[in-house]
């Protein structure tokens, strides 16, 4: 069980919430939140924005009755699952993170933890917003130069033709796109919807060069070139 | 003492929990979270002869306590099955039971036959499920091609044969005798109840198929009512599943007449689920000094 540390608005419909007793995440991995009191049966994944001193931040946005559910909890206590998932490969070198809308959570520990790497090593942050931006600030502790846009397409505002890795999450749009422009190190982290959260009901396979591969196990985080974009996911 | 071990069609389980089709993979992957040596057995995720990606789109949708899932019968093959998940199973310490569909005839025999090589306890012929075009469901719906089905696997495996039934049928009752006609061993029911989804933002169905299969506590009263038509038409063991979430929930089911009982989507939920019921089971019969067999099909 996790104890619930705060739960914040911080957006339209956007929420960070703060846990208390959840392991440490490798950046990149994900948790299964449990909604309380069996008012949904199955498990929430949300990815992990931050983890320091035995806190966990999981940025949220408030989508069906399951995420409206968490939003409304003040207090109390949380059974979850995980930390689950790969998680990000930390690459040396210079990094570009690619984030749109709420999938700029898990670059903020990935940042963080490439920084503390390599103090010398130059990171670009390029966060896309549908309407309103938020928690830009907590990417310019780490970050060289963050980059923000607001309504329009962030892979526009990317040069991809650096000599670096790309880290990008977002919606699959997003990622097919940048996945087209990039030519060198990339790596995506997919969304899909999950049942298990293990691996074992192949609810969020995707089609890769390998075969299919559950996005919550072999996932969420794949080699861009790997994925079959035009397969769908 | 073992209050919990029961015996179904000669194989001795150390309790009657069984995780359901489908919804635990080949078992690995939930041995990282507990010890999986503690449940009755283990039914491995569908196989068919040559493998499946599945079926493309939306896989699962939550629906008022259940959910509906599309998955399609992804699987890496029989002969894969044997040679690289087979033996990893049944180092997990629990009975070993094989789900095996087909979208043929020749499917079913080629992939029973394939599996007389491998080291399981009890092979459970799927004949009822609703996520694939052609074959699986289709074998199950009509008493007639149960029975037929049946008798050829029957004549080609030499595994204990349970035969896993679907609730899209005029009487489960006479779907159960055609499998005990055609030579089953056992038969388990209910499969997933054949539902649907729309989304209303898109004015489209949710899945690529249009209908899914329905699973959790909203199906529960029905699964038990048919778990109880079905073990009093035949004479086999009838393993019980159909949104199994607790003890009390497994209790009925064997009240009702199964001789073991499978659970899946409660899984999802809770992970140790299974083992909150084998815990619940046992408190009961302490409680009640009694044995899980003498409560068998009593009412």
């Amino acid at each position: 069980m996790a104890q619930i540390v705060s739960n914040e608005r911080i957006a339209q419909d956007v929420f960070l919430l703060t846990l208390n007793g959840v392991p440490d995440a490798h950046p990149g991995q994900f948790l299964q939140v449990h909604i309380p009191d069996g008012a949904m049966l199955l498990p929430r994944p949300i990815s992990v924005f931050d983890c320091a001193n035995g806190f966990t931040r999981l940025l949220y946005r408030v989508v069906g009755k399951g995420t409206e559910y968490i939003s409304h909890m003040t207090g109390g206590e949380l059974c979850i699952t995980g930390p689950l998932g790969n998680g990000f490969p930390l690459d040396g070198g210079s990094a570009v993170l690619i984030g749109g809308g709420l999938g700029i959570a898990p670059l903020r520990l990935l940042g963080r933890e490439l920084r503390r790497m390599e103090p010398d090593r130059s990171i670009t942050v390029a966060l896309g917003f549908g309407a309103e931006e938020f928690l830009t600030d907590e990417y310019r502790e780490f970050a060289d130069d963050v980059i923000v846009d607001i309504g329009g397409f962030i892979t526009d505002r990317v040069d991809f033709a650096r000599n670096a890795t790309y880290y990008v999450c977002g919606p699959t749009p997003m990622m097919r796109t940048a996945a087209a422009r990039g030519a060198g190190r990339m790596y995506v982290s997919l969304e899909r919807r999950m049942a298990c959260g293990v691996g074992a009901c192949l609810a969020c396979s995707v089609a890769t060069r390998e075969g299919n591969r559950r996005v919550c196990r072999d996932g969420p985080v794949f080699d861009a070139r790997d994925v079959l974009w035009e397969v769908g996911i | 003492m073992n209050r919990l071990s029961v015996n179904l069609c000669g194989v001795e389980l150390k309790n009657p929990v069984i995780a359901a089709s489908g919804t635990f993979g080949f078992g690995t992957e939930y041995a990282e979270l507990f010890d999986v040596s503690r449940l009755g057995g283990i039914s491995c995720k569908g196989l068919t002869l040559g493998g499946s990606r599945g079926n493309p789109g939306i896989r699962v949708w939550e629906t008022p306590s259940g959910m509906l899932n599309s998955i399609g019968l992804e699987n890496p093959s029989v002969p894969v099955f044997v040679k690289r998940e087979c033996a990893r199973m049944r180092s997990l310490g629990t009975a070993v039971i094989v789900n095996l569909g087909g979208h043929s005839e020749e499917d079913y025999l080629r992939g029973a036959e394939l599996l007389n090589s491998a080291d399981i306890d009890i092979l459970e012929l799927n004949v009822s499920c609703p996520n694939v075009l052609q074959g699986g469901m289709a074998f199950g719906i009509m008493p007639d091609s149960i029975e037929h089905i049946t008798r050829r696997v029957r004549e080609v495996t030499r595994h204990p044969l349970m035969v896993k039934l679907t609730p899209q049928t005029a009487s489960i009752a006479a779907a159960a005798q055609a499998a005990q006609a055609g030579g089953a061993d056992a038969v388990s029911l209910v499969n997933t109840f054949l539902g649907m989804a729309i989304d209303t933002k898109s004015r489209k169905p949710v899945f690529n198929n249009v209908y899914a299969g329905l699973s959790g506590s909203a199906i529960m009263p029905i699964a038990l009512r048919m778990v109880h038509q079905a073990a009093h038409a035949v004479s086999i063991p009838v393993v019980g599943m159909g949104g199994i979430a607790t003890a009390d929930d497994a209790l009925q089911f064997i009240m009702a007449g199964a001789r073991a009982i499978q659970v899946g989507t409660a899984t999802f939920a809770n992970p140790t689920a299974m083992l909150h019921i084998i815990d619940g089971l046992n408190a009961w019969c302490a409680a009640n000094d009694t044995d899980i067999n003498e409560i068998y099909k009593t009412i």
